[in-house]
């Protein structure tokens, strides 16, 4: 099998066992209602190690999922859109950031946490969604900074695990 | 064709990038479609079997953690509840014996209503453990009116009979001589046939008292169970209180008066409540 399926196939499985923990585990554990981006996180590990085709598929597949998972007909399309931008944005990176760092995937999972907010909001203007974006302005702002700091806190333990996968490990030339 | 390739391959990533926003768009647009709906209703299906089976080993071993703490809770609930079941079952006994304590009053209300004589209720609230029954103590003292000497009745088996009289008095107590007291004399009168004896007590360990002195010929009269009551003689007692019933004769042959068991009108190991007799109306 060609190394590009297999990192995808195996993406495909990680992307769903974090929406899995992220729809059981962490839905248990929220703080004001508000869970972490597993997803994400592992969508920024792809994408950083392996750079913006694998990355950019694995956000559209992951939002797919994402919508599937929800349930909701117009998830689908949305998840799809944003994280497919921002897994081309994050494996723009690759090679320049190191995988290995402990601090790093901390302020990476923070940044793309409060990236996804504001591309939710783009995407929502753009196609005229009126209620995916109701409520105060001050507590959508607070939701996302509540989830980028639960999203940053676990990505350090979640890049460690990853980075023990042996597809997910970056190719030597690519460890700065 | 081979420009295409080119193109693509020195591009491919804005290519691919543009491909799935474009799709992703389309999704968006399309998502109320049946055809989307229909894809999004079976898909989410399939995970949602993962997701039930995965949250039940989730709140598996949610409980197995939340147990340790719980059964300590449930250990202080259970000593609560067990406080309050007790405290029901008390407030429980409470009301059957505040139930039957209204009927014995209502009924004894009945009866008092009989009584010729002003009257003090009292209830009875301990007796002279060393001679059971020969004396008891009541809840009435002087600051109720009670006096020394008062006689002391009660009613039971819709008779009013005699139990005996006051015999010391204290502020909110009085201590009242039984007529089984070896002490205790009663001048006593058959109801019926009006033959008159001295009725005494004979302590504790008899029920019966004995009534003396009433006339030889009297035996050809009196029957088995003829009430005697008091007669008034001597002023201790008011007249006509019941004290007992005739039980037996003890007559000898050479003796000129009767002996006469007599049993008395109250029992007095049910005795709760009495009425202390002020005198006439």
């Amino acid at each position: 099998m060609d190394k590009g399926v297999k990192l995808i196939l195996l993406s495909l499985l990680l992307l769903f066992i974090a929406l899995l923990l992220q729809s059981t585990v962490f839905a248990v554990l929220k703080i004001h209602n508000i869970g972490p981006d597993l997803g994400l996180i592992v969508l920024i590990f792809i994408a950083t190690s392996k750079g913006v085709m694998p990355g950019q598929t694995c956000g559209f597949l992951l939002g797919l999922l994402e919508g599937f998972a929800s349930g909701m007909p117009l998830a689908i399309g949305f998840n799809a859109f944003i994280k497919t931008i921002l897994g081309f944005l994050f494996g723009l990176t690759e090679g320049t950031i190191s995988v290995s760092s402990s601090l790093i995937p901390f302020f990476l999972a923070g940044a793309g946490t409060i990236m996804k907010g504001i591309l939710s909001a783009i995407v929502v203007l753009i196609f005229g969604i009126p209620d995916r974006l109701s409520g105060d302005f001050w507590v959508f702002l607070g939701n996302i900074g509540i989830e980028a700091a639960y999203t940053a806190v676990l990505a350090p333990f979640i890049f460690l695990i990853l980075r023990r996968i042996k597809y997910l490990k970056p190719e030597k030339s690519e460890v700065y | 064709m081979i420009k295409i390739k080119g193109i693509y391959r020195r591009h491919k990533n804005i290519i691919t990038l543009v491909l799935f926003l474009f799709i992703s768009g389309l999704l968006i647009i399309f998502a109320h479609t049946g055809v989307v709906m229909a894809f999004n209703n079976s898909v989410s299906s399939f995970f949602s079997v993962f997701q039930t089976s995965f949250m039940s080993v989730v709140k598996w071993s949610s409980d197995m953690v939340n147990s340790v703490g719980k059964v300590d809770e449930l250990r202080k609930e259970l000593s609560l509840t067990r406080n309050e079941l007790m405290e029901y079952q008390r407030i429980s006994r409470d009301i059957v014996h505040l139930r039957k304590e209204n009927r014995e009053l209502k009924n004894e209300l009945k009866l008092a209503k009989g009584i010729t004589y002003s009257y003090i209720p009292a209830e009875v609230v301990s007796w002279n453990s060393e001679h059971l029954f020969s004396s008891l103590m009541i809840n009435k003292g002087s600051l109720d009116g009670i006096k020394k000497d008062m006689s002391v009745i009660a009613f039971q088996g819709g008779l009013q009979g005699l139990v005996g009289k006051v015999i010391s008095v204290n502020i909110n107590s009085a201590v009242v001589l039984t007529l089984v007291d070896p002490s205790s004399y009663v001048s006593g009168r058959f109801q019926d046939s009006d033959y008159v004896g001295l009725i005494e007590g004979r302590g504790i360990n008899s029920d019966y008292l004995m009534m003396n002195g009433v006339k030889k010929h009297a035996a050809q009269e009196i029957q088995y169970g003829d009430i005697i009551e008091t007669s008034g003689l001597g002023g201790l007692y008011p007249k006509g209180i019941a004290v007992g019933r005739y039980r037996k004769m003890q007559a000898k042959e050479y003796e000129t008066t009767l002996k006469l068991e007599v049993q008395p009108v109250i029992d007095f190991t049910k005795l709760e409540y009495v009425y202390v007799l002020q005198g006439n109306e």
